[in-house]
């Protein structure tokens, strides 16, 4: 058995260089891509904002904001409606996370049901359904005969609080399952009461959990479009603004200007969210799960808040699926179909329009990013760091800026006969506006791929393809399948970026929903948005589906040794 | 020499990790790299197996250089601690994995698979799954598919320390037995000086990027030349000179020509005899019962000593002793 090198019956594979121009590539066309379709529309907007009509350089962009009539007022409303909900959404988050993880709350299934919902339907469906509930002429003010008016502040606000509390349960529950049971073990013998474990290691230990749900949910909120349209009504924010200066006044500079405005939050936003992931919360992804004791107290109330706080996101999306079968909301509320048959010209085109986009997106941006995340993790530390930098950067864009930008770089000028009106335009906007979350999600799956089964491969005599097909694949599978639905379902529901991309021969479901709704047309939104909501929903199931069997197939065979 | 390692390094980000290696491996020798965690022993395994260039140095195989060649192409067999085997392949494809790679026909992977789980005695796992085996059952799997490449050169990177400390004896004897047999040169990486006394014919002691001492197991241990060797190779009584020359003067007599704090006197536990006399200077400060021996601490000049004796010995704390070391029994090492 003792030979001297056999590279006779091996046949050894050669040609390192190959391999390496091949892990070159998989840098390369992703980053390519990045660059083209990221980095130079922002530039763009970025030197717009500078320019003048007549395409001068000029500063009064900028000083316009000041003495605009509009645009302060907007800031500030913003701002306002921002924080305010930032501050109920963290509160309500954290009761939340708590009935989850430190509760034996019953239903915990249904908690995390409802926290599901919002993600299934495109944001401005949260306003629709409050209108249909507290409208002027909503179901309350037809029951009760109170005089409710729900556009302005209030409407925007729990419109908002629906939009964002998933997002901040998610992140505080992150925070809290990574603290170690031990902990409130060694607590509860030293005699410290449930309060004080609360202050003195709950909060603590989530500290940059909460602060991070925060910033998340003040940037989402003051730039989301969807429910400021819907509800907003006369109270103006800036993202509201921005669609009246572009789509109204086609005053590109100015929509260009405020969006900067926009991105300074968010970018803050990012550079914080870095910060504190270097102070990491005490912890890890290895700690004891909590098990919480029975305390009726404590469960009967947690359940009956976790219920109030969830309420109005069942309740909102429920009312919109209902008033979509009834025949005239809210006055005769008989069943009908009738609203299904759609006055819109081309009819169900854009949910079509919608799903290939989707689907586009979800194939080519899924490939993109395994790409991506393969290559960053072969090379050397100091390349690979700018380059998740580089890949996680699109997060800190607000999706009306991704749009804006899009139309300034792509309408015109060298690619635009290619991408403008296109079904590729919109694919590229929204896979790049959702870049950061599917490339976090992969690289997190390619982590959990040992180094040591893919070194085993090179001794073997395995070139890089043997390695991805061998190793990679199979335990990135569960990552690859999140990343593929991931990028569908934010495809499907998403309004914000691609509001400015349709053109009258190209429109998406979630644009319909808007237009049929500012057009009167409320019912017939309300179906249109159910038919989202269920092709979501649908896409969902088929994700939780697989990834089952991909796991079961997996870890059926996983190794219980260390 | 069948494999040569010349003057290896390597650095990580300015701290050098590895200083100046330089051993070699005989036709069947088996190499234990022996040192604590984050003394390079890991580092240089995978320079070995070309899972990581050296920054400078050579490394050949016979007549062939290897330094630049890439770690697929220099047929080498690798098992690693833990998760060495595909999940998703049962175990006779996870062992005919490499064969297959190189092109070998169904029927002579088949034939091979047969073969290495005779040797390894599994016969009957050939279509299970992975997670379907005991830790101690993947290692050797691991190890088979390791072999059915006909490695010129077996690394061992800690296979045995993610397994269970039973398994881990027993498992241990299997490789001893199997390499002996198949007589493949072999190069084990191990934090563990048991392992590495019981299986190794030359054990590389490494400490902080470097060699510290190249020797047998018995050399190693009887012959340590660093006070680093002396105390990570066994326990050790480690003498300052001048405290010797106060208390032990007749040990000096060996001690070659050197300044005081260049070298002290190394003495094993067991060479130190304990006589209970009420007149004399050693006192018994705390006794541990390890079952076929005792384990005493003993404080005499201002010293604290360990001490073995047999279990029958009846000492309790707080008796006086007198100690006695054994002649020829003290070392000097380089402090």
């Amino acid at each position: 058995m003792n030979t001297v090198i056999d590279n006779s019956m091996a046949g050894l594979p050669r040609g390192a260089a190959g391999d390496r121009l091949l892990a070159w590539a998989f840098v390369a066309v992703p980053l390519l891509g990045l660059l083209l379709f990221f980095g130079y529309p922002l530039v763009t907007i970025g030197v717009r904002s500078f320019l003048s009509a007549d395409h001068a350089f000029t500063l009064s962009n900028y000083t316009r904001l000041w003495t605009d009539p509009n645009v302060p007022r907007a800031a500030l409303h913003s701002v306002l409606m921002a924080g305010a909900t930032t501050v109920a959404v963290v509160l309500a988050g954290l009761t939340i996370a708590m009935a989850l993880h430190r509760s034996r709350v019953p239903g915990k299934q249904l908690i995390r049901g409802a926290l599901l919902l919002p993600m299934l339907a495109p944001s401005l469906m949260q306003g629709l359904g409050l209108i249909f509930l507290l409208g002027r002429n909503g179901l309350i003010h037809q029951w009760t005969g109170l005089n409710t008016d729900i556009y302005g502040f209030s409407g925007l606000l729990i419109a908002n609080f629906c939009y964002a509390l998933p997002q901040a349960v998610f992140i505080i529950s992150v925070a809290l399952a990574r603290t170690d049971r031990r902990y409130y073990d060694a607590a509860e013998t030293m005699g410290a009461s449930a309060w004080r474990q609360f202050v003195d290691i709950t909060l603590p230990q989530a500290k940059f959990g909460l602060l991070s749900a925060g910033f998340v949910v003040f940037t989402i909120t003051i730039t989301d479009f969807g429910n400021a349209i819907v509800v907003g009504g006369s109270y103006q924010v800036l993202a509201t603004e921005i669609y009246d200066q572009v789509s109204g006044q086609m005053d590109f500079g100015m929509g260009a200007t405020i969006g900067m405005i926009l991105l300074l939050p968010a970018i803050l936003s990012v550079c914080l969210e870095r910060v504190a992931s270097k102070h990491r919360d005490g912890g890890s992804e290895h700690a004891l799960p909590f098990e919480a004791a029975p305390d009726r107290l404590r469960d009967t109330g947690l359940s009956v808040i976790s219920a109030l706080l969830l309420l109005p996101l069942v309740a909102t999306i429920a009312t919109v699926v209902y008033a979509s079968f009834v025949k005239l909301w809210p006055y005769r509320l008989g069943l009908t179909l009738a609203h299904y048959h759609t006055d819109l010209p081309d009819g169900y085109g854009p949910v079509v329009t919608s799903l290939k986009v989707s689907i586009i997106v979800a194939v080519f941006g899924t490939l993109l990013l395994f790409m991506l995340a393969l290559g960053v993790r072969r090379l050397p530390s100091a390349l690979a760091r700018p380059l998740y930098v580089a890949a996680t950067l699109p997060a800190a864009v607000p999706g009306m800026i991704v749009g804006i930008a899009y139309v300034m770089a792509f309408n015109s000028g060298p690619l635009s006969q290619w991408l403008y009106g296109s079904i590729a335009i919109v694919a590229l906007c929204n896979f790049y506006h959702f870049h950061t979350q599917g490339f976090l999600t992969m690289s997190t799956g390619l982590r959990s791929v040992p180094g040591a089964l893919e070194d085993a491969v090179s001794c073997l005599g395995g070139r890089v393809l043997h390695s991805v097909r061998d190793v990679v694949l199979p335990f990135a599978a569960p990552a690859i399948v999140s990343v593929f639905f991931l990028l569908f379902m934010q495809s499907m529901v998403t309004l914000s970026a691609v509001i400015f991309l349709i053109t009258p021969d190209l429109s998406l479901a979630s644009v319909s929903v808007m237009q049929l709704n500012e057009n009167g047309f409320v019912s017939q939104a309300a179906a249109y948005s159910t038919c989202i909501v269920v092709v979501v929903a649908a896409a969902l199931a088929l994700m939780r589906l697989v990834a089952t069997r991909v796991s079961i197939h997996l870890q059926g065979r996983q190794q219980h040794v260390a | 020499m069948y494999f040569r390692i010349a003057d290896v390094s390597k650095s990580f980000g300015g701290h050098k990790v590895l200083d100046g290696i330089s051993f070699a491996v005989g036709e069947s020798d088996f190499v234990c790299l022996l040192g604590p965690s984050g003394c390079g022993k890991t580092t240089l395994l995978r320079i070995i197996a070309g899972l990581l260039t050296a920054d400078s140095g050579t490394l050949s195989l016979g007549e062939n250089d290897l330094t630049h060649m890439p770690a697929r192409a220099r047929g080498f067999g690798i098992v690693f601690q833990s998760y060495s085997l595909f999940p998703n392949m049962t175990v006779a494809q996870n062992i005919g994995y490499g064969m297959k790679i190189r092109g070998a026909s169904t029927h002579e992977i088949d034939a091979r698979c047969t073969a290495l789980l005779q040797l390894i005695q599994l016969p009957d796992v050939a279509a299970k799954y992975p997670a379907q085996l005991s830790g101690g059952q993947q290692q050797r799997v691991a190890l088979a598919r390791a072999l059915a490449v006909d490695p010129a050169l077996l690394l061992l990177d800690e296979p045995l320390s993610a397994l269970d400390a039973r398994v881990r004896v027993q498992m241990r004897s299997e490789i001893h037995k199997l390499q002996r047999q198949l007589k493949i040169p072999t190069i084990m990486v191990t934090h563990d000086q048991e392992e590495a006394l019981t299986l190794a014919d030359t054990i590389i002691c490494m400490s902080h990027g470097r060699i510290e001492q190249i020797g047998s197991p018995r050399d190693l241990y009887l012959q340590p030349r660093t006070r680093f060797v002396a105390q990570f190779v066994g326990a050790s009584n480690l003498l300052p000179t001048a405290w010797v020359r106060t208390h032990v003067p007749a040990m000096l007599a060996d001690r070659p020509d050197a300044p005081d704090d260049a070298l002290e006197a190394c003495v094993r536990p067991e060479d130190i005899q304990l006589t209970a006399s009420p007149d004399g200077e050693g006192r018994i400060v705390d006794i541990s019962f390890l079952g076929g021996h005792v384990r005493l601490g003993v404080s005499w000049g201002g010293h604290h000593f360990t001490v073995e004796q047999h279990r029958s010995c009846a000492f309790e704390s707080g008796d006086a002793v007198t100690l006695g070391i054994t002649p020829g029994r003290c070392v000097w090492v380089s402090a």
